[in-house]
């Protein structure tokens, strides 16, 4: 995906370290957050609702709009994926 | 034998049939209130999600002396409506009867609406329904928003076991007058268009009775928004959006404290 050239920002994913965490209920699992930990069809706590809640908050969290054409299993797979995804919506 | 806090089901006559509600009835011990709450549960799937905060609430209120009527709207719970025939109106007119039945008892009525329950609430006071306050618990501000949010939920659900089903698509069902599935939840045209007009912000400008408000931020989010004209915060899990919700006792206290001060 030509969008997601831009490599991720360590502030972005801070960011979203911290809401993946609140909005998924993670505890300090949260810390545990690496570029390459899988996520959609991995944690548990992602499910349909979740992943609802999370574009949501994210789009609240970070000022940004995510149309659904945006939206893809491909972010979702792994922190680093959604954070690139993340970080190249922010600079847009 | 009621005992206080314990759960009693009784059959409200309503224009969709008998709605099941679940009254807690106060502790004897305790100087009666003469008002009761009225839960107004959220949509679909969070409702089954806040069930145990609605239960911890009403068995904390009747320690206090408060009863609290649960009712099962039409469409939803032990009703005997599928959710694909529910509707709005059914909805307010079932509410009104509910906190009519509360009324015949010499009860006062404290609406207590949750997410889009307080947008339902709100409207069945603009409608008419009789109560002395509504309390908000992180209600549903935009129908738009909350029906867009359902939509991406089943979108989301594809994501995981394909084939992708995109937000365009299920509007599209639904303009064409189809039905959409979305988390076990048969969601009919009629019902989205419905709620997809309501706004909150406008039913409260109309509201004659006093509101309280109570919103629900994640524990150690960035950015916590100051609490506001009477609004109360409270940082901790939400249940309606918990996969495996945790024991919510501290909101539970917070809306029963609501509840009890919301004169």
């Amino acid at each position: 995906m030509a969008q997601l050239i831009a490599k991720s920002d360590p502030a972005v994913e801070a960011r979203l370290r911290d809401l993946l965490g609140s909005v998924l209920n993670l505890g300090a699992r949260a810390d545990g957050l690496e570029s390459d930990t899988p996520l959609l069809g991995a944690l548990p706590e992602l499910d349909s609702m979740a992943i609802a809640t999370l574009l949501t908050a994210l789009e609240e969290r970070f000022d940004i709009i995510i149309d659904d054409e945006d939206v893809s299993a491909d972010i979702f797979e792994t922190f680093g994926s959604l954070s690139e995804f993340l970080t190249a919506k922010v600079a847009a | 034998m009621s005992r206080p806090g314990w759960p009693e089901v009784r059959f409200l006559p309503t224009e969709a049939g008998l709605t099941p509600a679940i009254w807690r009835s106060p502790a004897p011990e305790r100087p009666r209130h003469p008002f009761a709450a009225l839960f107004v549960p959220p949509f679909a799937e969070e409702m089954n999600r806040t069930r145990r905060l609605m239960a911890l609430a009403g068995q904390m209120l009747a320690i206090e002396g408060i009863p609290s009527l649960l009712p099962d709207l039409p469409g939803t719970g032990d009703s005997p409506l599928p959710f694909r025939e529910a509707t709005w109106e059914g909805w307010v007119e079932a509410l009104t009867a509910c906190a009519g039945h509360l009324a015949e008892q010499g009860l006062g009525v404290r609406l207590v609406g949750i997410r889009l329950g307080g947008l339902l609430a709100a409207d069945a006071l603009a409608q008419g329904c009789q109560a002395q306050s509504l309390a908000l618990v992180d209600p549903v501000e935009d129908g738009r928003l909350h029906m867009r949010h359902w939509l991406r939920i089943r979108s989301a659900a594809s994501m995981e076991i394909g084939p992708r089903i995109t937000l365009s698509y299920l509007q599209t069902q639904l303009d064409n007058g189809q039905t959409i599935e979305v988390a076990g939840y048969e969601m009919g045209p009629q019902l989205v268009n419905r709620i997809n007009a309501l706004k909150l912000a406008p039913l409260l400008a109309e509201a004659q009775v006093p509101v309280h408000r109570l919103d629900v931020t994640a524990p150690g989010a960035e950015t916590q928004a100051p609490a506001m004209d009477g609004r109360r915060i409270i940082a901790a899990d939400a249940p309606w959006n918990s996969f495996e919700p945790a024991e919510p006792v501290a909101l539970a206290r917070a809306v029963a404290d609501m509840v009890q001060e919301a004169a």
